[in-house]
């Protein structure tokens, strides 16, 4: 990491969690699951499905990168792990998405789409 | 159950088919299912007349060809060293094997006059999300003229 990651993760990230985040459970694929923190930007623009058609993916959400209080950018396996969240705010029942790819692993930050 | 037209029955029959081998999908208007490994999506494209299987009578038989496609998701963990091109074939053929696997699977039980096997489209996500294949259907079928629910062999 760089000196920026490694301020904006001891530093600013930190605030953005506190204000705007919230618990969701990450299932890296064959090990224990864990709760953590993240920001979700729920309905993010479309992208595309296997078949070409353009679908709603679920959400974007920036975790920090690291194994124990976020989703280390190391560990993830865009393949089989899944995040367990709310899908919509106001539902009581958290629902498990796929993890479709890793979008960006600067700042400390790991950011993830999800569907 | 409400009566469906010819080509939604043989959707459905073709769903079916590919889930007694995947997690077969057909997708809501926002859809819910997620795109994993090994995962399909069946979906449907244009309903385009086939004159040369329609026949004259009182009603006379319209011939219709329909597009039909069963997507293959081919995403194995970031770990996998199997190249994905293997996890392809292997999806292309298992899910015309699965297509197949009927008695008389070219006319869906009656519903259809004839399927051809069209193309194995190659797919790959730019954002490197997921990549797959794409089986193609071309499934001739006739109805009454006056009735789009109602088969006519």
């Amino acid at each position: 990491m760089t000196l920026f990651d490694d301020h904006f993760a001891a530093t600013a990230f930190p605030g953005l969690l506190d204000q705007f985040g919230e618990s969701v459970t990450y299932w890296p694929f064959g090990r224990a699951s864990r709760t953590i923190k993240a920001i979700i930007d729920r309905s993010p623009p479309s992208v595309f499905d296997a078949a070409g058609n353009a679908v709603l993916p679920t959400a974007v959400i920036q975790v920090y990168n690291s194994a124990t209080s976020g989703i280390s950018s190391k560990e993830l396996d865009s393949g089989a792990d899944e995040i367990e969240m709310i899908l919509k705010l106001g539902e009581t029942v958290s629902k498990r998405v796929s993890v479709m790819v890793l979008l960006s692993q600067s700042g400390g930050v790991t950011q993830l789409a999800v569907t | 159950m409400m009566t469906e037209p010819i080509a939604e029955q043989i959707m459905v029959k073709l769903r079916e088919r590919v889930e007694k081998t995947f997690r077969a999908y057909r997708s809501t208007r926002v859809a819910t299912w997620m795109p994993k490994d090994q995962v399909t999506h069946i979906f449907q494209g244009n309903l385009t007349a086939n004159d040369s299987i329609s026949c004259p009578g009182n009603p006379p038989a319209k011939g219709w060809t329909l597009e039909a496609a069963v997507a293959g998701i081919a995403k194995p963990s970031d770990r996998d060293t199997v190249p994905i091109d293997t996890y392809k074939n292997r999806l292309g053929a298992d899910i015309l094997n699965a297509i197949t696997n009927a008695s008389l699977w070219h006319n869906w039980d009656g519903l259809a006059v004839n399927t051809d096997m069209s193309d194995v489209e190659d797919f790959s996500g730019t954002d490197g999300s997921a990549s797959g294949v794409i089986v193609k259907l071309a499934i001739h079928f006739r109805v009454s003229e006056t009735d789009q629910y109602t088969a006519r062999a």
